[in-house]
């Protein structure tokens, strides 16, 4: 099958080409949120202050690397000024990265009406540069999924049947679910597949579609709008569903959880605020 | 931790209670006073927070929280629904709809209502998933939205008011300026029989000794040195060095070198009341008396703490600046200077920089804090309330 996606000058290939606003810290979070209206995707989250350690750079790198991220078209960093994950540090190293990228800083811009105001002027201009692109062809090949649970039970005929189609799958080296969505795209995942265990509901993720799978069928029948896929039936089966679902969702389907809205984002912490 | 109950010895402070100063709000079943009234739309986990946001969007005056709380995976269950329940019934809340994803979810409503909070519940699987449960929880949020429209103000007095004492984006100013400032406002509000929560523990090492001498007994000079010296010993035992955190970059560029320099000029927002009192993180503050509680410095989660152990108002001192909020208690942001109130004038509501210039006393700064506190406790809005900043976050110490 054919795919469609948004080349990037470094060869890889957006799933979306989305507006990203990301603020470097909670505190810039609701300025951000603001700027990014309805057209622009906000990463909402609590961190980027009190952090210490190798917490405090793993945080750095998600926010790096979900900014240059394949699936993301250009950037509006909304730093505070005073943050621990300093805002002019980060927009240099998703700049570094290739990425189209802006700051502003909340303390830099004389407080938060005055940055909304500038902020929604740069992300109207990344939103007008966005919509000048166009998907091309793509193929199997340039697909990397993520998988948010390796234990899942088709995780097995899963990486065999992506070998197969030549796409590349990638794991969490630590943790599972929401917590790991994060992680997962910075190592270059386009579209995840979610494992949502029996009793959770599934969840989306700011830059990266999602196929939700329910683990337990009573699950999937209560929340049927939820869900993507249930995973009844042979292993090989669910597999194929699974990659027949990455593969529309890549190639410009919307996913459950995008239909509902659902751009969250979860930071795996590694450990606790100061 | 133990919680230490509080109380001030009579005349400890030399001060009379302020008399001239009113506060109205809503008094609740339990006897406390609500500064607000909000209807709160709380999720019972991370993947209720969407349902929960579009709720509260589809119904006036209706107000939101996102977290990431994990349900059955949680690693620190206790702590969260301590978290969960005390901001429920914090009494600036007036009724609460929890989102749920399955009936079980149901326990936070259930826990909310023993505690004598109007509450109703609505679960995703119940509803196919968040459209349908987005649909349904709008009616109910409706319902108890015209409950809450019925419910109106009445006297109250500055013993009914919990204050949260809060610093961010500290600079060299801040201990000399704002939070002496803030210190006497506390100072007046506990001899009025009111009570003030200081908190940020990794802020307060170094001014450990100082504090735990203005302890009202032995008991709570140790609860006092076990709090701040248990949160160091904690970071040792991560191996990081809490300098990378504290102070912060942004303290540094504002002329502050040391954790121990932040740490005295941050405990002067507790005055020199007795220290009353220790709690845990959301634990009940309900006696009057300065209160230690034990926090992160992380400004979220510790207004999330203080605001979830009764706080109905912050006092939120800053030196470089911060547009943050609660979603549920008004946050009085004052400035450590002029320069600063005049840059990020529609972020601060107050300036403490007349100190430094020499046109203002500490004691009238003081006296003006307490009156701007009780304004916004009688209803006028503050700079975050009008920016519609709501920020939470859950706090952990433990993270798998």
């Amino acid at each position: 099958m054919t795919l469609s996606g948004y080349a990037r000058p470094d060869g890889t290939i957006g799933a979306r080409n989305h507006v990203l606003v990301l603020p470097s810290v909670v505190c810039s979070a609701h300025v951000a949120e603001r700027i990014a209206g309805t057209d622009a995707v906000a990463i909402g989250h609590p961190h980027g202050c009190g952090q210490v350690g190798a917490d405090a750079i793993h945080a750095a790198e998600v926010f790096a690397g979900i900014a240059a991220h394949p699936n993301v078209a250009g950037v509006l960093v909304v730093g505070l000024g005073c943050e621990t994950v300093q805002g002019t540090e980060l927009a240099a190293e998703i700049g570094a990265r290739g990425q189209l990228v802006e700051l502003l800083t909340v303390q830099g811009s004389g407080g938060s009406a005055r940055t909304v105001e500038r902020g929604r002027t740069v992300v109207g201009q990344l939103l007008a540069r966005a919509a000048s692109q166009h998907r091309t062809a793509a193929g199997d090949d340039q697909l990397v999924l993520g998988l948010d649970d390796s234990a899942a039970p088709f995780a097995p005929v899963l990486r065999d049947a992506a070998t197969a189609a030549r796409m590349r799958l990638v794991e969490p080296h630590a943790g599972t679910g929401p917590q790991v969505h994060a992680d997962l795209a910075v190592r270059g995942a386009q579209v995840i597949v979610s494992w949502c265990p029996p009793g959770e509901a599934p969840r989306g993720f700011a830059v990266c579609p999602v196929v939700a799978v329910a683990a337990d069928a009573d699950d999937f029948a209560a929340m049927p709008d939820d869900f993507d896929l249930g995973s009844d039936g042979p292993l090989d089966a669910v597999a194929a569903r699974i990659l027949a679902s990455a593969r529309a969702v890549f190639s410009g389907e919307p996913s459950a959880a995008e239909r509902r809205g659902a751009h969250e984002f979860e930071l795996r912490r590694l450990t606790r605020s100061m | 931790m133990t919680v230490v109950p509080g109380g001030v010895p009579p005349g400890a402070l030399g001060l009379g209670p302020v008399r001239d100063v009113q506060v109205s709000g809503f008094r609740r079943p339990d006897g406390r006073l609500g500064v607000r009234d909000h209807l709160l739309v709380l999720p019972a986990r991370g993947s209720a927070s969407l349902a929960a946001a579009r709720i509260a969007a589809a119904v006036p005056g209706a107000v939101a929280v996102a977290h990431d709380a994990r349900g059955a995976a949680e690693p620190e269950p206790e702590r969260i629904a301590r978290t969960l329940v005390g901001f429920g019934t914090n009494p600036n809340v007036g009724a609460v709809l929890v989102v749920g994803v399955r009936a079980d979810d149901a326990w936070l409503a259930d826990a909310l209502r023993d505690a004598g909070q109007r509450s109703a519940f609505v679960a995703l699987a119940e509803h196919r998933g968040t459209d349908g449960a987005v649909a349904a929880g709008a009616v109910l949020a409706a319902r108890l939205a015209a409950d809450l429209a019925r419910d109106v103000r009445s006297p109250g007095s500055l013993a009914d008011v919990v204050l949260g004492l809060e610093c961010g984006g500290s600079d060299a100013l801040s201990g000399i300026t704002a939070n002496p400032g803030l210190g006497v406002a506390s100072d007046l509000l506990v001899a009025s029989g009111g009570a003030s929560i200081l908190a940020e523990t990794p802020e307060l090492i170094g001014a450990e000794e100082a504090l735990a001498a203005r302890a009202v007994s032995p008991e709570v000079a140790a609860s006092v040195r076990r709090a701040i010296l248990g949160f160091e010993s904690a970071i040792r035992g991560l191996g990081v060095d809490v300098r990378g955190a504290q102070p912060s970059p942004g303290n540094q560029a504002g002329g502050l070198t040391t954790i121990e320099e932040k740490a005295l000029g941050s405990a002067k927002k507790g005055g020199a009341a007795p220290v009353s009192g220790v709690v845990d993180f959301a634990e009940q503050v309900r006696a009057p008396g300065l209160f230690v509680m034990d926090t992160p410095g992380h400004d979220i989660e510790q207004m999330v703490g203080m605001v979830a152990g009764g706080a109905q108002v912050v006092a939120f001192t800053t030196g470089r600046g911060t547009p943050t909020g609660s979603p549920i208690a008004p946050c009085v942001k004052i400035s450590t200077s002029t320069e600063l109130y005049d840059r990020l004038a529609g972020d601060i509501d107050l300036d403490a920089g007349g100190v430094l210039t020499g046109t203002e006393s500490l004691e009238r700064l003081g006296a003006r804090i307490l009156a701007a506190i009780a304004d916004v406790c009688n209803g006028r809005l503050t700079a975050s309330e009008r920016q519609g900043n709501r920020e939470f976050a859950l706090s952990r110490t433990v993270y798998s």
